[in-house]
């Protein structure tokens, strides 16, 4: 037998590769199923002695965290792979993937405005425009503005680090703290995704890389929007790695 | 202008600043309140998302319920 025919000398195939050409297999025989009118329900049974495939990690699957290591800064805006983290209705099985805030830039806002406020005071001691007033009095009233201020901020810092986007390898959590007393809990499952999109514009997040990322689904609540969240181009790449590893799962019969 | 000095008016009857007495204790019991709700919010967004730092939050939180209260007992004595 020629040397070209040999299946010995063939190049060894990468188990990425074997898992794309499953998929594409998998997806060609969906698509003449469908053209022939076979409906779904007289697929081929999968045997009950098949040997179960185990669920693969997101290294496996995902470039983009392959190269993210663990988080175990519970304090950043891109928080991947994160130790020690969990959530509300989190399933026994599910992993979270990716912890997303705000970009810190975005909160620079709040923080400006508590340092002008901070050193209002110190200012306005130079003009005397209080000097009728009692010491005692003067001091309770700064004393009172300080702490007025330290509230404004533990509220901010509190909006900041407890609003935030978590995406499991089972689907994606949008958690809201609008108010005080107002908490809002959205998800959609990965299979439900059907179109994500990436926003950047202006120059601010163009230099820091952050932007909006919006999911559309066929869920309850049909769009999420991630925003102001730091590097959206690797969200969009790692939600789109999910998705096509739910189609694996799907075609391999991993799906629990 | 109108035949009347807030500073002698303060010199002279310790109403006014009983007046004002009385409304820094009312506004800092206020913000005590407002710090016990503080509390409540951060105990509620703890079990949504625990992370190795909520815990730091919640003290974070009683540390600024205690401060608020010492504020309180602080106008009592000091006005």
């Amino acid at each position: 037998m020629p040397e070209v025919f040999s299946s010995s000398h063939a190049p060894k195939k990468s188990s990425t590769m074997e898992a794309t050409n499953e998929l594409l297999h998998g997806l060609r025989k969906k698509r003449v199923h469908g053209r022939q009118g076979h409906s779904p329900t007289h697929a081929a049974p999968v045997p009950v002695d098949a040997p179960k495939r185990r669920h693969r990690s997101v290294d496996e699957y995902s470039e983009v965290m392959s190269h993210e290591k663990r988080s175990t800064n519970p304090m950043t805006a891109f928080v991947p792979k994160p130790l020690k983290t969990f959530f509300a209705s989190q399933a026994r099985e599910e992993e979270i993937i990716l912890l997303l805030r705000k970009h810190p830039i975005t909160q620079i806002k709040w923080i400006v405005s508590a340092v002008i406020l901070g050193v209002l005071p110190l200012f306005l001691a130079n003009f005397e425009l209080f000097s009728f007033f009692p010491a005692n009095y003067l001091f309770a009233a700064h004393l009172g503005w300080y702490l007025l201020l330290l509230g404004f901020v533990i509220e901010s810092i509190l909006s900041w680090f407890f609003n935030v986007y978590i995406i499991t390898d089972e689907r994606i959590v949008d958690v809201d703290f609008l108010s005080l007393i107002y908490r809002n809990i959205s998800s959609a499952k990965i299979d439900n995704i059907e179109d994500v999109s990436a926003q950047t514009s202006g120059a601010l997040r163009s230099i820091f890389d952050f932007g909006s990322v919006r999911i559309q689904t066929a869920a309850e609540k049909t769009e999420f929007e991630f925003e102001d969240v730091p590097y959206p181009n690797k969200i969009i790449a790692l939600i789109n790695d999910l998705l096509l590893e739910e189609e694996r799962e799907k075609i391999e019969g991993r799906v629990s | 202008m109108f035949g009347f000095d807030l500073t002698t008016a303060l010199d002279q009857s310790s109403l006014i600043l009983i007046v004002f007495k009385f409304f820094f204790v009312v506004a800092a019991v206020l913000y005590s309140l407002f710090a016990v709700v503080v509390i409540r919010q951060i105990i509620i967004m703890k079990n949504t998302l625990l992370t190795s730092f909520s815990p730091f939050m919640l003290v974070a939180g009683y540390a600024h319920l205690l401060f608020s209260l010492f504020v309180v007992l602080l106008f009592f004595a000091i006005l």
